[in-house]
């Protein structure tokens, strides 16, 4: 009886069709990718392609920063808003943090507080456009994307900023700590991050009162909730997790780039990894789980195509079929929604003749 | 766009070569606007003018489209007396050139002005048609009112012990609302009648801090308050059952559980995390004391009736960890079977015999007047009149309406 309803709980659950996809993808790209087709020893398999190490550390590497992405878009999603400069917010963060380390003698501690302070005052800056001055966050956000990622290329003219592995050696360790030559340090942190969020969301009442707020922000306030408190909440939560995102990044790869990060179109793999995993684009409902799921489908399934040795050109063409499906998706579930209500208050008013 | 533009919108006149004739649409527009007698310049955006004469840019571009059948709902609605002259006036020539002209409003004094004959609805149905000359206002607010009020209201066990003032408000005044003036008793059904737009429900908005207020005061238990927002209002004990259930009351994607505790789920803290043991005590409380009709308490509430996800609201404001002395339900009926009316009309004396103070507001007249203890007839703002319950007729409540 227990394993039965443990089964149809699993069978249930939105998020395994994409687990189901996740698992078949990596085992595709394992075998294909390590060239046992091509009459190499199976044992090529865990070696070569795929699962060598350093595939799997840049695959993880990405993952790091983008769950950190993901942990504010997800809230602010729920809640019924976006950011489109999260990547613009990280590269400028980042750039800042590479160039107060060349040019200062403090303690990278000391510059990585004041780069997450820096990412709080941008949230603010997103709070006051979209709070205070009621800009669309939609439209404020990809005009303040547009300002970080011009500001970061300004900074340097378009240069890269290394970080001294002698002045700040600790840091730079922290980014390539792995275990087992495969599984980087900073993924696991991302992944406690991760379960913390989830754990916000799912059981506490500020969890709640977002969901509550995402699906219906009149509703909420006329039951004594404040909306607008807690969306200057999701977007000061959003820029410092986006901040620190950009900070890792820095001490994986060992340098800032003002175009790294900024035109990397990782934010907007974010978004609809979100979307792919069920976050509702309009708000109200979703979980971190499902769209870091999602987000790993989308990452392997661009790994896969790269260790197959497709054109760059593919790649793009197909995320971008992908996400396209994904959102059509969504969109057709609001449809129906909205749908579903219209027909309610119809029957509704029939029902009073 | 220009008055001209839109007078002819859909129908622009056109040169020759399909272009658009400029030359042509000036000359037709201000004939038109010479034949109605105004003043208007045919290239000035309608967006510049005042409300009158972009009512009358839409009476003639409804002209213009020769039509027979010209209807006008509420026409008069935002003129002053000298416009609404003009437009009788427009109406009478209409009307020697052989128009049909209809003309809805709830403004019977026009009604008598303009018509020859009319014809009487109520509650989506015909009623009768009366000849204007031969009929009188007492005749007509007779046939708006009809005669279907069973015995539903006969059989409520009402509260008959009513206590001291909990709620009072003085010379109540905002954008809407003028010098509203009145008392609420502990156990005391306080019915709100008006026509629609007559400001009650900005009344009850003003009370519960979700729009401001310029003057006058509120006083809750005789301390005077004055609430920034509804969290504040609802602290203090006062709850409001929105008349838009599905936009303002509930969050009809989320569970009747979600719903249900949403104003206190702030105090079901259970260390770091949400206590969902009580969470779900207080949902199933309110499934049971309303028998709210569903499997489970995680149904979504857009999946119930109109009548249950009323019960779910209501369930909301008298959850035991709510402290709700002043509850007000704005139009709680609305959209809602007949069968479930009246469970709601039980529930809400019920209510009021456990000593809550209620403000009933609906714009079904026999509801406010067999339901409430006192009336409240609103009119553009203001109260016009305070009718206890043995006095109260409809013809009384209906002439306080609309009395001008």
């Amino acid at each position: 009886m227990q394993k039965r309803k443990i089964i149809s709980r699993i069978l249930r659950n939105k998020s395994t069709p994409l687990i189901v996809i996740l698992i078949i993808m990596c085992i595709i790209t394992m075998i294909v990718s390590s060239g046992v087709l091509k009459g190499e020893p199976l044992s090529a398999m865990f070696t070569r392609g795929f699962l060598s190490g350093g595939n799997l550390i840049g695959i993880f590497n990405k993952l790091v920063i983008q769950a950190f992405m993901m942990c504010g878009i997800v809230l602010l999603l729920i809640g019924g808003n976006i950011d489109l400069s999260v990547a613009g917010q990280a590269g400028l963060t980042a750039m800042v943090f590479a160039w107060l380390c060349q040019k200062t003698s403090l303690h990278w501690i000391i510059i990585f507080l004041i780069c997450v302070v820096m990412g709080a005052i941008l949230g603010l800056l997103n709070t006051l456009l979209v709070n205070r001055l009621k800009f669309p966050s939609f439209i404020a956000t990809i005009g303040m994307s547009s300002v970080y990622a011009g500001l970061c290329n300004i900074m340097t003219k378009g240069d890269n900023i290394q970080i001294s592995t002698a002045k700040h050696g600790s840091f730079v360790t922290m980014g390539r700590a792995n275990i087992g030559g495969w599984l980087p340090v900073l993924f696991l942190v991302a992944v406690i991050v991760l379960i913390a969020y989830q754990f916000i969301l799912s059981r506490t009442t500020f969890g709640r009162s977002l969901y509550m707020c995402g699906g219906n922000s009149t509703a909420a306030r006329l039951s004594g909730l404040k909306p607008d408190r807690i969306l200057r909440f999701l977007f000061l939560n959003n820029s410092i997790l986006a901040a620190i995102g950009g900070l890792l990044w820095v001490s994986q790869y060992q340098l800032a780039s003002p175009t790294a990060i900024t035109s990397s179109g990782m934010d907007f793999e974010v978004i609809s990894a979100s979307v792919l995993g069920g976050v509702a684009f309009h708000g109200g409902s979703g979980s971190i789980g499902g769209a870091f799921v999602a987000l790993m489908v989308l990452n392997v399934f661009e790994n896969m195509l790269h260790v197959m040795n497709v054109q760059d050109y593919y790649i793009v063409f197909a995320t971008g079929a992908i996400l396209v499906i994904a959102l059509g998706i969504d969109y057709i579930n609001a449809e129906r929604r909205r749908k579903a209500l219209l027909v309610a208050s119809i029957s509704g008013a029939l029902e009073t003749k | 766009m220009s008055v001209m533009e839109n007078i002819f919108a859909g129908a622009l006149p056109k040169t020759k070569l399909g272009l658009f004739d400029k030359r042509r649409l000036y000359n037709e527009a201000t004939e038109i606007i010479r034949k109605f007698g105004l003043d208007i310049d045919p290239l000035e955006p309608v967006g510049q003018l005042n409300i009158a004469h972009q009512q009358m840019v839409e009476i003639m571009k409804a002209y213009r489209r020769n039509s027979d059948i010209i209807a006008f709902d509420e026409p008069t609605a935002p003129l002053t007396e000298k416009e609404i002259k003009i437009l009788f006036e427009l109406i009478l020539k209409l009307k020697e050139e052989g128009k049909v002209v209809i003309y809805v409003s709830h403004r019977l004094a026009e009604i008598f002005q303009v018509t020859d004959e009319i014809v009487v609805l109520k509650d989506g149905k015909f009623v009768k048609t009366l000849k204007t000359s031969e009929t009188t206002e007492a005749e007509l607010i007779k046939a708006m009112v009809g005669r279907d009020i069973g015995d539903t209201y006969a059989n409520l066990k009402r509260n008959d012990n009513i206590g001291d003032v909990v709620l009072e408000v003085d010379k109540l005044s905002n954008l809407v609302l003028k010098d509203v003036s009145f008392k609420l008793r502990r156990g005391e059904i306080l019915g709100f009648a008006g026509l629609v737009g007559a400001g009650r429900t900005e009344v009850a908005r003003a009370i519960f801090g979700v729009d401001p207020i310029t003057s006058g005061e509120i006083r809750l238990e005789g301390k005077p308050v004055s609430f920034k927002n509804p969290g504040e209002a609802i602290r203090a004990g006062i709850a409001l059952a929105p008349e838009d259930r599905k936009y303002e009351g509930l969050v009809m994607f989320r569970s009747i559980k979600d719903n249900v505790v949403m104003p206190v789920i702030d105090t079901l803290n259970k260390g770091i995390f949400v206590d969902k043991n009580e969470l779900t005590k207080l949902a199933n409380k309110a499934v049971e004391k309303y028998s709210i009709k569903t499997p489970t308490i995680d149904k979504k509430t857009s999946e119930l009736s109109g009548g249950n996800q009323q019960k779910v609201i209501l369930g909301r404001w008298t959850n035991e960890k709510m402290v709700t002395k002043v509850l007000i339900l704005d139009e709680p009926t609305k959209g809602i079977d007949v069968g479930a009316k009246a469970e709601i009309y039980q529930t809400v004396c019920d209510l009021a015999r456990q000593g809550i103070a209620v403000i009933y507001i609906s714009s079904e007249l026999t509801e406010v007047i067999n339901l409430a203890d006192n009336i409240v007839v609103m009119r553009r703002g203001r109260v016009t009149g305070i009718v206890p319950r043995e006095e109260a007729t409809e013809e009384k409540v209906l002439a306080l309406a609309m009395r001008d």
